[in-house]
């Protein structure tokens, strides 16, 4: 009943868990959804600067655990979107401040509310991790065509698998057509070879992400931004829409028009 | 012309490429980390399996393989076990000096997490994802029988 809760997890850090469920979150509140999305990275906040909402904390994630805020004080929402909120974690406390059951509580107060809870997970396979995938529906596994990124994805899914959470779906971040073509990174094709998940999502490396992330406007809300796309896709796949995946030759105009010529 | 289009964008020449042991090296890393199994238990399952083909036939330890790889999700355990001749009751192990073809044991076996959802996968099946390319054809436990002794039907030991 209510809200499916979906989990942004990685393993490795700095793949782009925080662009990730900033740029979801955003793109489902675009098409009407009503959604929550929770930063569980307790100690070490982002989400909150990525969404450009850090001017208006008051109380976060451990306040409501801890009883000193009632759950709809700490919802945050967002400026654009009156049907996104977002709740901050703690950044003055650590993971331990929060149980697995402290999340089952937080999500299902929040569930019959909402259409949609993401929880952006912390890096790691500790305590932050288990919070996180605690109260899932669906785990969004995020990871770079790298093989430290793909190792690290393939361990979260063993533990998933263990704990019957998996197997998730898997969306590639920061992908470079370029360096695919000239067969010097790891392709999409190589990635679910090896991990042998269904792929949610494909996103290009995109500058835009940087500029976004610089001013606090999730990259998604720039049309001209492929990775925009990118996460506007996952998001609508997350629906239920069947969208094909973007053709990788988009990312250079020259390139595309070169390779229809040839028969590409 | 799509010759042509390789040739700009170097498509021909991926093996060599930094890609390509991208691929190699975590299909290698992932199947250590996937079986989690101590090196020492490894060595004394090995050992056990060994012991056991040898009650009935003689192993040629110089040859005997072990290769671990992945099918899925799941680790494979790829064993080659050359044998010179079946063991008679009475055989020891000085009588393997005949000059007998090399016939072989291969056995695969799913490191599963479950153990009957590897009697499940006993068989080889149509969806195997394209990953598990060094192990097709492996996958059922087979005894080449075309190869069986001239000295007596060790197959029929009556212990």
């Amino acid at each position: 009943m209510g809200a499916k809760v979906i989990t942004i997890t990685s393993g490795k850090g700095g793949v782009g868990k925080t662009t990730t469920t900033a740029n979801v979150g955003v793109a489902l509140a675009r098409v009407g959804k009503k959604v929550v999305v929770i930063d569980a990275d307790i100690g070490l906040r982002n989400l909150d600067v990525v969404m450009g909402l850090e001017n208006r904390i008051v109380y976060d994630l451990v306040d409501v655990i801890e009883g000193r805020c009632k759950l709809r004080q700490a919802m945050i929402k967002h400026k654009q979107f009156p049907n996104l909120y977002l709740i901050p974690a703690a950044q003055t406390r650590d993971k331990n401040s929060v149980s697995p059951t402290d999340m089952v509580q937080i999500c299902n107060d929040l569930r019959p509310h909402h259409d949609f809870i993401l929880i952006d997970s912390p890096a790691g396979i500790e305590r932050g991790y288990r919070n996180a995938v605690a109260p899932a529906d669906d785990i969004l596994i995020v990871t770079n065509p790298e093989v430290s990124a793909v190792r690290d994805a393939d361990r979260i899914i063993g533990l998933l698998e263990a704990e019957e959470k998996g197997p998730g779906k898997l969306i590639i971040n920061r992908l470079r057509a370029d360096m695919i073509r000239k067969g010097d990174m790891l392709s999409p094709e190589d990635i679910t070879d090896i991990l042998a998940i269904k792929i949610i999502g494909i996103v290009p490396e995109d500058e835009n992400v940087v500029t976004a992330s610089n001013s606090g406007i999730p990259v998604t809300l720039n049309e001209n931004s492929r990775a925009g796309v990118a996460f506007r896709n996952i998001a609508r796949r997350i629906i239920g829409e069947n969208v094909p995946f973007m053709n990788l030759e988009q990312q250079n105009g020259f390139l595309r028009r070169l390779s229809r010529l040839f028969g590409g | 012309m799509v010759g042509l289009f390789e040739r700009l964008f170097g498509k021909s020449e991926q093996n060599d490429k930094s890609g390509k042991l991208a691929k190699d090296r975590l299909q290698f890393v992932l199947v250590q980390d996937r079986i989690n199994l101590p090196s020492e238990k490894m060595q004394q399952m090995q050992k056990e399996i060994i012991e056991v083909i040898s009650k009935y036939v003689a192993v040629d330890m110089e040859k005997v393989d072990f290769a671990l790889s992945n099918r899925d999700r799941s680790g494979l355990l790829i064993a080659e076990i050359p044998f010179k001749h079946a063991i008679k009751d009475d055989d020891n192990a000085a009588d393997a000096d005949e000059a007998e073809p090399d016939v072989r044991v291969s056995v695969a076996a799913s490191a599963d997490k479950t153990a009957d959802e590897a009697e499940g996968k006993s068989t080889p099946s149509d969806d195997a994802s394209p990953e598990d390319n060094e192990s097709t054809g492996k996958t059922t436990p087979e005894i080449s029988a075309d190869a069986s002794s001239t000295d007596g039907d060790g197959d029929s030991s009556d212990d």
